[in-house]
């Protein structure tokens, strides 16, 4: 039998202890909370803002003080806007050249994934280190010749060198997340139709693509940011207005309407056509977000 | 022919890389299916390395016959061209800035992320999505966000941290590098979210066990987190320090100013691409942007090859 007044010293140390622990844990948390939070805020400040303005009425953009939610929505901001310049012809064009990308990149670069991860043929390993190899190569580093070539074979002002990439599979990022995921399949599936004399055209066809909606979809999705949000290859192959993309289109918006540096007074119209543009990668962003996430993390590879 | 070539290729390829047999009818199907890569590959890639190569010993202007000029480009660049000296510099500095500030940046809000917090989601939806929207629109919104007199982040500064004197961003030669610094911290959610996904592949068992060996929070940080990540952060690194060098949007939009000549003021957003893109389509140089090119994808590869042999090492792979 223990010392009733030893137990309790013990029972109260124990307490004490337990306390600190507990305090501690709790102001360890707060602080996670209020940095988590803020930061989050803060990154969603910009975005916040540029709808924000889009809002404003032009007069009061630079009212102090400053507000952050107009006293009055101008929506109509955006329909002046939008009929001020040719956006909608943009709008056609961008549709056109990212939705031809879209297509000729998910069958080009799943065709090579394919061959990369099941089929076996010689050089098959040098392939596959060159196409790593191009991933260290930008091609912003190489835009001035490349559009040397596209010149010499005669293509510049056509949206040929625009689409193009999208069908000769360049993107060696996707073609390497496909290849991983294509990995991860069970080769069984395709030895059972090859008993059956499957070609290796109708195994990619018939079996592999309808398993690999999920990393198609990925793909599909970063290929279609890439190309929204294209401007250095718009602007140098495009040269007739009429073929020009939102991108381009509201670089050229500013200029027109462009007063100074420092007065921009139609700060509300750009920010309107901002907003218009990156609406639909948030509504994409909102709807598959968990595609993204998982497209990244099963390659750790970006668009 | 093709099937004489592959039987070509193949019995070289045989001695090269010392395979064995192939079924010939299934190789045939593999490079039916690389040909659209193959062609891009050799189109797209290894031919503007070449042309790039050819260009830069010519003078060109976009139109018209090239003249040989032999290692002229070059000369002119290391010698006398001081916007090529300028260009080295700010996009040096801006890359000696951002790729380890970002890698940090990225480290600490996965860090965070990880910590089981409640709503992690959505916080997690809000740290990654400015890093998908990039392009004109954005370059416009920092414009405007980065006003000096009437910018809502001067604002906020102002009016928030009591900050006396605007920050003078964009508008300063020495505020230029900071903004664009800022920009690309805002679009880090990609590498972010590279090093989540290295952090949820760290056992929990490893982290009790040291708890139980009476390590502190820090020394578990960096004897198992750091060297448990640190494949992710790697990869984050190489991807960061190419990705820096490709910065030609946002300074082309924003200092795009009718008829000027300087990119940023005294040239303080001069970054090399974007000097490589005045040269080629305003001064009609293709010669000379060709040079360019060459010299920055050296640069760009050498880099890319420090990284790999220097940190590339003490990365910790687990056997």
């Amino acid at each position: 039998m223990l010392n009733p007044d030893f137990t309790a010293m013990v029972r109260g140390e124990v307490r004490r202890w337990a306390r600190g622990r507990i305090l501690r844990y709790l102001t360890g948390r707060f602080f996670l909370y209020v940095v988590a939070v803020g930061g989050a805020l803060l990154y969603a400040m910009p975005l916040f803002l540029m709808v924000s303005t889009s809002l404003k009425s032009g007069d009061v953009l630079y009212v102090r003080p400053f507000r952050w939610i107009p006293e009055t929505f101008h929506f109509e901001n955006y329909v002046q806007a939008w009929n001020a310049f040719p956006f909608s012809r943009y709008l056609r064009n961008t549709i056109y050249i990212t939705v031809f990308n879209m297509v000729g990149a998910v069958f080009s670069t799943s065709l090579a994934a394919y061959a990369l991860a099941r089929i076996r043929f010689p050089a098959r390993g040098l392939f596959f280190t060159l196409l790593l190899a191009s991933l260290l190569l930008p091609t912003e580093v190489i835009f001035v010749p490349t559009y040397i070539i596209w010149w010499r074979l005669g293509f510049v002002n056509t949206y040929v060198p625009l689409i193009a990439p999208g069908w000769l599979a360049m993107g060696a990022s996707k073609i390497f997340m496909l290849r991983q995921f294509f990995r991860t399949l069970p080769a069984e599936l395709e030895d059972a139709a090859k008993i059956d004399g499957a070609s290796p055209f109708d195994c990619y066809w018939r079996i592999i693509l309808p398993l690999s909606k999920p990393a198609i979809g990925v793909v599909t999705i970063f290929e279609f940011i890439g190309k929204w949000n294209s401007f250095v290859e718009p602007l140098i192959y495009l040269k007739d207005p009429d073929t020009f993309t939102l991108n381009v289109g509201l670089n050229m918006f500013r200029d027109a309407y462009y007063e100074q540096f420092r007065n921009m007074v139609r700060m509300h119209w750009f920010m309107a056509i901002a907003t218009l543009i990156v609406l639909p990668i948030l509504i994409i962003f909102i709807l598959l977000q968990r595609h993204f996430v998982e497209g990244i993390q099963l390659t750790g590879l970006k668009g | 022919m093709s099937k004489r070539l592959t039987t070509l290729a193949e019995s070289v390829l045989k001695v090269v890389l010392g395979q064995t047999r192939f079924s010939r009818r299934e190789a045939m199907w593999g490079y039916l299916f690389m040909v659209p890569w193959i062609l891009g590959f050799l189109v797209l890639t290894v031919g503007p390395i070449v042309v790039s190569a050819m260009m830069s010993f010519h003078d060109w202007r976009g139109f018209g016959e090239a003249r040989f000029v032999g290692l002229h480009n070059f000369e002119w660049m290391l010698t006398k061209d001081r916007l090529f000296t300028k260009a080295l510099q700010v996009t040096s500095r801006y890359v000696i800035l951002s790729v380890p500030l970002g890698v940090a940046l990225a480290f600490a809000i996965a860090w965070i992320l990880n910590k089981n917090l409640f709503g992690v989601e959505v916080l997690r939806s809000m740290f990654y999505l400015p890093s998908v929207i990039t392009g004109v629109a954005v370059a416009f919104m920092w414009m405007y966000v980065l006003d000096p007199q009437n910018g809502p982040l001067n604002m906020l500064l102002q009016g928030v941290f009591g900050l006396k004197q605007p920050v003078p961003w964009l508008t300063s030669p020495k505020w230029t590098l900071p903004s664009f610094v800022l920009m690309s911290m805002w679009a880090i959610g990609g590498s972010m979210i590279i090093v989540l996904a290295g952090l949820k592949g760290i056992p929990v068992s490893l982290h009790e066990a040291a708890i139980i060996d009476g390590a502190n929070g820090w020394q578990r940080l960096w004897r198992i987190t750091i060297p448990l990540v640190s494949p992710s952060l790697f990869y984050v690194l190489v991807i960061l320090t190419i990705n820096s060098f490709q910065i030609i949007t946002a300074p082309l939009v924003i200092f795009s100013e009718k008829g000027g000549s300087a990119i940023g003021p005294m040239n303080s957003a001069l970054f090399y691409i974007v000097y490589l893109y005045r040269m080629a389509f305003f001064e009609f140089k293709m010669g000379y942007a060709s040079a360019l090119a060459w010299i920055l994808f050296i640069i760009v590869m050498c880099l890319s090859l420090i990284n790999f042999l220097v940190i590339g090492r003490r990365v910790y792979y687990e056997e």
